[in-house]
């Protein structure tokens, strides 16, 4: 037991090891990709968007929320690298014959996109939010709930983009995935609009947002970063992500099943 | 002539065949889905919770411009596979030897954009349908806005077709990122040039060179008027002259990667 855990773990080791070293030469242009997106989303919802007539307190909110914008960009692009793996290349079919128990296997995947969107979204987040300055009004920071929520939050996207890598043909992946999952996904998911006023101004719309996942990313990065009465409590925004890690897992190994069918 | 017109407008029958077969998909994702979507968080839940309960005419104005997207995006599904052509199976080599290139490439741009002007001719009015009040037509001309549409499908279809001349397949998502999104955004995705303008000066004098602007504001126009807003003709003559300028750069561009005679 204990030799095979050394074993699985040594490979996840190796593995985590060598994606990170390929990482290491791309994360120049993916921050230069981050900053891109990051310096557009300041100058639209620090300074347009007011201009137009939005509110300054909504602000922080809407900024914070943009996270996700990036963090689906980013997501898409980790499916996009599986999708083509699986449909041409196969690199995936080597690695499912390494001594490597599968759940540790699909552990490298997850621990790989985790570290990528992490080195990449932190920096550009801090500068987002510096570059804010004043606009960015905060009431009560809490930072280790902060590292809490923003760790679930990237198990969660990791798990989902994977899932939908494997879930879907890769005709349908390109012809519907934005239109269909992701569009929808981050519409009604708070990511433009903090939630108790999506309730205030029509409670049924606020209720059917809920029911999205992502809600739960944005109000609890806005609750940990932002603090204050605005926001849903961290202590439902917890749970509820870790409901969704476990339904986005549940879908993952269905699409493992369903297209690589590892024995 | 004759023969060249003819074999045209088979290549062109040959794509329209082609395209029919995912028109359900599509039908369903621009026609349905992109409309409702948009109109509900831009023309409903955005004007209210941004602007407050009396501000339909700037949800109207956002909204108008978020057809962008789907313009750029639908008219790179029907250009991009001459990119992934070029780099693998070179089925262009084919056609180029029955039509000269030039008219090749016009081939592709009048299906792109024909296609994308076909889906995307209900997406006002599928709006206006569901969330009446909410998208105020009271100014709106809806046949300078569904001209202005098919303008902006012509332009849109001509640039992709550029980038797929230009570009390689491991260009693509850094090119969305790096040049796509700055142009759709300082292009009046989110706001109009007016609003633009009062932020930066020298930002609003900037987006005279981004002809996905001329896009926004032509729709804006139509649907909405007033002097805030560039003339519609300016918009007009502005997008046929990007066109053009694709057009001519991607005729360049198509002989370096095929090398054509």
């Amino acid at each position: 037991m204990a030799r095979a855990l050394t074993t699985n773990f040594n490979v996840f080791w190796q593995l985590v090891k060598r994606d990170a070293y390929v990482l290491s030469f791309q994360l120049k242009s993916k921050l230069v990709d981050g900053a891109a997106i990051v310096a557009l989303q300041v100058l639209v919802f620090g300074h347009l968007l007011p201009l137009a007539g939005m509110a300054p307190n909504l602000i922080a909110p809407t900024f914070i929320g943009t996270i996700i914008q990036l963090c689906i960009t980013l997501g898409y692009g980790l499916s996009l690298r599986l999708l083509f793996d699986v449909e041409y290349n196969r690199f995936i079919s080597y690695r499912l014959t390494l001594p490597l128990n599968k759940q540790w296997l699909f552990g490298v995947y997850i621990v790989n996109f985790m570290i990528e969107q992490l080195v990449t979204t932190i920096p550009l987040f801090s500068l987002g939010i510096i570059a804010l300055g004043s606009s960015f009004v905060t009431v009560h920071t809490s930072p280790l709930l902060f590292v809490v929520v923003y760790f679930l939050s990237l198990f969660f996207m990791a798990s989902l983009f994977l899932s939908f890598s494997l879930m879907y043909s890769f005709r349908w992946f390109f012809d519907n995935l934005w239109p269909r999952r992701l569009t929808p996904l981050l519409l009604f998911g708070g990511s433009f609009f903090p939630w108790k006023k999506v309730f205030a101004f029509s409670p049924t719309v606020g209720v059917l947002f809920l029911a999205n996942p992502f809600t739960y990313v944005a109000e609890g990065l806005r609750a940990t970063l932002i603090g204050g009465p605005d926001f849903l409590p961290i202590f439902v925004s917890i749970p509820m992500l870790l409901v969704g890690i476990t339904v986005s897992w549940l879908l993952f190994s269905r699409g493992v099943s369903k297209r690589l069918d590892p024995v | 002539m004759l023969r060249t017109m003819h074999i045209f407008c088979v290549f062109l029958w040959r794509d329209f065949t082609l395209g029919w077969k995912s028109k359900n998909s599509y039908l369903i994702n621009y026609i349905l889905i992109y409309p409702m979507l948009y109109a509900f968080t831009f023309l409903y839940l955005q004007s209210n919770i941004y602007f407050g309960a009396h501000q339909q005419a700037m949800g109207t104005a956002i909204f108008v411009g978020n057809i962008l997207l789907a313009l750029i995006t639908l008219s790179n599904k029907y250009t991009n596979e001459l990119m992934f052509d070029l780099e693998q199976n070179r089925f262009i080599d084919y056609q180029i030897s029955l039509l000269p290139p030039r008219f090749v490439l016009l081939e592709r741009i009048t299906f792109a954009a024909l296609c994308t002007f076909l889906m995307l001719m209900p997406y006002f009015p599928v709006a206006k349908l569901v969330f009446r009040d909410q998208f105020v037509t009271t100014n709106t001309s809806w046949i300078a806005l569904e001209i202005m549409v098919f303008v902006g499908a012509f332009f849109c279809s001509s640039y992709n077709l550029l980038m797929s001349c230009i570009l390689r397949t491991a260009q693509i998502s850094q090119f969305w990122i790096r040049i796509n999104q700055p142009l759709l955004i300082l292009g009046g995705f989110w706001v109009p040039r007016y609003i633009i303008q009062q932020f930066s000066p020298l930002l609003g004098a900037l987006t005279y060179l981004n002809p996905l602007m001329y896009v926004t504001e032509g729709l804006r126009q139509a649907a909405i008027g007033g002097n805030q807003f560039l003339p519609l003709w300016i918009c007009l003559v502005m997008l046929l002259l990007f066109t053009c300028l694709c057009i001519i750069t991607s005729f360049y561009f198509f002989k370096k990667r095929t090398d054509h005679i």
